[in-house]
Parts: C-alpha cells; sequence; structure tokens
C-alpha cells in the first residue's frame, strides 16, 4: 500500500514535470532602445558608454527552462559538467530524484540560481541569445516604473537598497511578481543577482598598466566623491559584486537572464 | 583486401584512442572548451589538438603598443631559456583579443615579424564569444577601449599535457623567468 502510494506520487511528480517542462512557452523579450551609460566610476566629465538598441528577456531564466536545457544539452547537467565550468555548488538547491537531478517543484518558475557564467552563457547559446553586457544590463536596471533614468528618483535606491539590506536566507522568490520597469522588463532589482557576458571587466581601464588606479576609483571615498553619480550606491554595489566574481561560480543568489541583437 | 582490412583496424584503433583522449580530461581542463580556432596557417583546430605538450598561453592583439609586445618577449626569452636547459616539451599559443582585425593571415605576419618559430609556436583567432569564454577559463580580464584597442590582465598562464593549468605568472621578463624556475626547480 505504502509503495503503491510512493509510486502514484512518483509517477505524478514525473508526469507533471515533463508536460510542464515540455509545454512551457518561449520567454518574452522586450525591445530596448539605444541609449548611452556612464560607468558609475567614471567621473562627470567622461565620455558616456552608448548602448546600441537591443532585445534582453522580460524575466530572469526560471529552474524549469534550465532544466529543459541541460536535459538537451547533458554537458551540463549538475552530474557531467566539469570543474572548469563550474564549481561544486552548481545547482547546488536542485533535488536528486533517481540520479537525476532537477529542480524542487516548487521552484520551477522561481530564477535559476547556482549557475556559472560558462553555464549561463551556454544557455543562452542554445537559444541563439547571448547574455548582456554590463553596460546593456545597466542601462535597462536604470529604469523605474515611470523614468529611464530612475536613479533620479528618490524611492528608486530606497527599493533596491532594501532589498540589498535584506538577508539572503531565504528562498528566492517567484519570478513575475513585482510592476515592470518603464521598459516593460521585470524583477531587475529584488530577486537575484545576474550574470552579464563582460562582469570582470570593470577592473580594467584605458591600459593594463593603469590598473591598480581604477581600484581606487571603484572602491574608495575618494574615487566615488569624483564619479558621475557618487548617490547610487546600489550600482557600486553591484560593481563590487561583479568583481569579485569568477566565471565558474555558482552563487545561490546568482542567476541571469538572456539578450539578443534582434527578436 | 588484406590492406583494407588493415586499414580498418588502424582507423578503429585510432578511433578508440582518440575517444580515450577526451574521455581522460581532467575535470579542470581547459580543453573542455569545444570551439572551433583557425591558426596562422589557416587550419582549424580545436584547443583539445594542444595535448600532450605543456602549453604557455597568452593572449594579445597584434596591433598593440603597449602590454603585448612586453608579453611576446617575455614569452620568447622564455622559450630560449627552456632550449637552454634541453627542455623541447612547452610549446607556446598566442590568442588574438581582436579577432574581426586579426585575421589568420596578420598573425602570420606578426609570426614572421617577431621570428616566433613555426614549430613551436601557434597563434589563434577565434570568434568574440569564444575569445570571451577561453579568457573566463584562464581568468583574464579584458575590454575593449576606443574601438580598438584592449585593456587586458597582463598574464601568461602554463597548461599542462591535459590542459589544465599549472601556474600563471605576469607577463614579464621576470614572470617567465619565475614560470621557468618552476618547471625546472633547482
Amino acid at each position: 500500500m505504502k509503495f503503491n502510494r510512493c509510486r502514484t506520487l512518483l509517477f505524478y511528480l514525473l508526469t507533471s514535470l515533463s508536460s510542464d517542462f515540455l509545454a512551457s512557452e518561449e520567454p518574452v523579450m522586450v525591445a530596448i532602445d539605444a541609449g548611452s551609460y556612464r560607468a558609475l566610476y567614471l567621473t562627470k566629465d567622461s565620455e558616456e558608454t552608448q548602448v546600441d538598441a537591443f532585445f534582453i528577456d522580460q524575466l530572469p531564466v526560471s529552474n524549469e527552462e534550465f532544466y529543459k536545457f541541460v536535459s538537451e544539452h547533458t554537458k551540463w547537467q549538475k552530474s557531467r559538467i566539469p570543474s572548469v565550468f563550474a564549481e561544486e555548488n552548481y545547482l547546488g538547491h536542485w533535488v536528486n530524484v533517481i540520479n537525476q537531478w532537477q529542480p524542487d517543484i516548487n521552484d520551477t518558475d522561481r530564477p535559476v540560481i547556482a549557475v556559472s557564467w560558462f553555464a549561463a552563457k551556454a544557455y543562452c547559446e542554445s537559444q541563439n541569445k547571448r547574455l548582456p553586457t554590463v553596460a546593456e544590463w545597466e542601462h535597462v536596471a536604470s529604469a523605474s516604473e515611470t523614468s529611464i533614468r530612475g536613479s533620479h528618483d528618490p524611492d528608486y535606491n530606497q527599493v533596491i537598497l532594501a532589498w540589498y539590506g535584506r538577508p539572503t536566507t531565504q528562498r528566492v522568490g517567484r519570478r513575475d511578481q513585482s510592476v515592470p520597469n518603464i521598459w516593460g522588463v521585470k524583477d531587475m532589482h529584488g530577486l537575484i543577482w545576474e550574470w552579464t557576458e563582460d562582469f570582470n571587466s570593470a577592473l580594467v581601464s584605458g591600459e593594463s598598466r593603469a590598473d591598480s588606479n581604477l581600484d581606487k576609483g571603484l572602491f574608495c571615498g575618494a574615487g566615488a566623491a569624483g564619479s558621475a553619480d557618487p548617490s547610487n550606491y546600489a550600482a557600486f554595489m553591484r560593481f563590487g559584486f561583479r568583481s569579485s566574481l569568477k566565471a565558474d561560480f555558482s552563487l545561490s543568489n546568482l542567476g541571469f537572464r538572456c539578450a539578443s541583437n534582434g527578436e | 583486401m588484406k590492406k583494407r582490412f588493415i586499414q580498418v583496424i588502424l582507423a578503429s584503433l585510432l578511433m578508440v584512442n582518440l575517444s580515450q583522449v577526451y574521455a581522460e580530461l581532467p575535470s579542470d581542463s581547459v580543453y573542455h572548451l569545444t570551439a572551433d580556432w583557425r591558426t596562422e596557417n589557416n587550419e582549424t583546430i580545436r584547443l583539445s589538438s594542444l595535448q600532450g605538450r605543456k602549453q604557455v598561453v597568452a593572449m594579445i592583439y597584434t596591433h598593440c603598443l603597449h602590454a603585448c609586445p612586453v608579453i611576446v618577449a617575455a614569452l620568447k626569452h622564455m622559450d630560449a631559456e627552456l632550449h637552454a636547459r634541453g627542455d623541447s616539451t612547452v610549446s607556446f599559443v598566442l590568442i588574438s583579443l581582436t579577432p574581426e582585425s586579426d585575421t589568420p593571415e596578420i598573425l602570420k605576419a606578426f609570426a614572421v615579424e617577431q621570428n616566433l618559430d613555426d614549430s613551436n609556436w601557434t597563434l589563434l583567432n577565434g570568434a568574440a564569444p569564444d575569445v570571451r569564454s577561453l579568457a573566463m577559463a584562464l581568468d583574464i580580464k579584458y575590454k575593449v577601449v576606443d574601438g580598438s584597442e584592449v585593456a587586458h590582465s597582463n598574464v601568461f598562464s602554463v597548461l599542462d599535457e591535459q590542459g589544465s593549468i599549472l601556474l600563471q605568472a605576469p607577463g614579464t621578463v621576470a614572470g617567465a623567468l619565475k614560470a621557468v624556475a618552476t618547471l625546472h626547480p633547482q
């Protein structure tokens, strides 16, 4: 009897998983207009980085979507991925069911986390997309609900900083529970940190011999005082965080979304 | 008929060998990257074909005026120093950070100009996302500045016979000598 119930449960689990996964829709992408973006650590007079028009996923990639990816591209499965591409904690929140790692059934619609940069990039490439650059990501992230440059709204920073201040002991929230920003993109803040294509290039300055100067620009008070927007403390935190990452890291609050040049 | 039979046997032996080589790649090997690259001789290769010898790997761009000439000079010094110690187990690989401008032809011209020994040096051109992945695997930071200049970490890596990173050192003569000393402790 007990065995039977167990089997029924298992059957339910497997069928519901597979049908859910196969039925999942194509992720919605949002068009982002060209714009400019001034790296924080540069001074007010410095030139802005031009960002060309592009498309970005409306939501971060979910556990469900990532599960479908590793089912089709088995070299990225938790049990098979070489250590050069991901550290031990890769997909550490997934559960092992009959020798197969898969998301907990309560996690399917939460953002996938604990994925390395390599795995995130491979996921996007499997969809003929790519990871957004830092400039693209920040361009989208600086929008509030009502303005493209939301960092000038007083509430904008408050909300983000409140999230940064919250301890990450809780489970990552569900996607699509927040109000979209003016582009129509959701969950840029408040759920997870996200990988970018060139996350570690912030520490490189105009030429490699001068790298040491840039650390100051990013982290010192003196550097912040001369920067384009010292009030954008949240963005400083992101830069600090990104520069501490390595591409094989698999952190329990770090996920991603994809971008592309065309729709 | 007999000849054909031998050919089949040889071919299958070769395939077994190849599959063994791939199966045996250590988990931390950079050679798990499966992209195609073009050499300065316009041959298409994968990084895994560099297996079997130690490889000194640096990322450069040929029109660079600052750090790259220093890296290349340092690695040439390292090459000479290894030869002086009777070590012929190490090869050198230069990977372009500006694949659009550093075509195989330009890389070839650079190799000739720099007097790089064709039998021991390989220059590679690859697609931009693959260059980024390799840089990530080697923990090299770079950023295109002003359209064509590239700011990048001034380091090189020594890979063992199967593509695991043995050591990394600054791309200077001092760094090169340190690497030689590590490979040949006295």
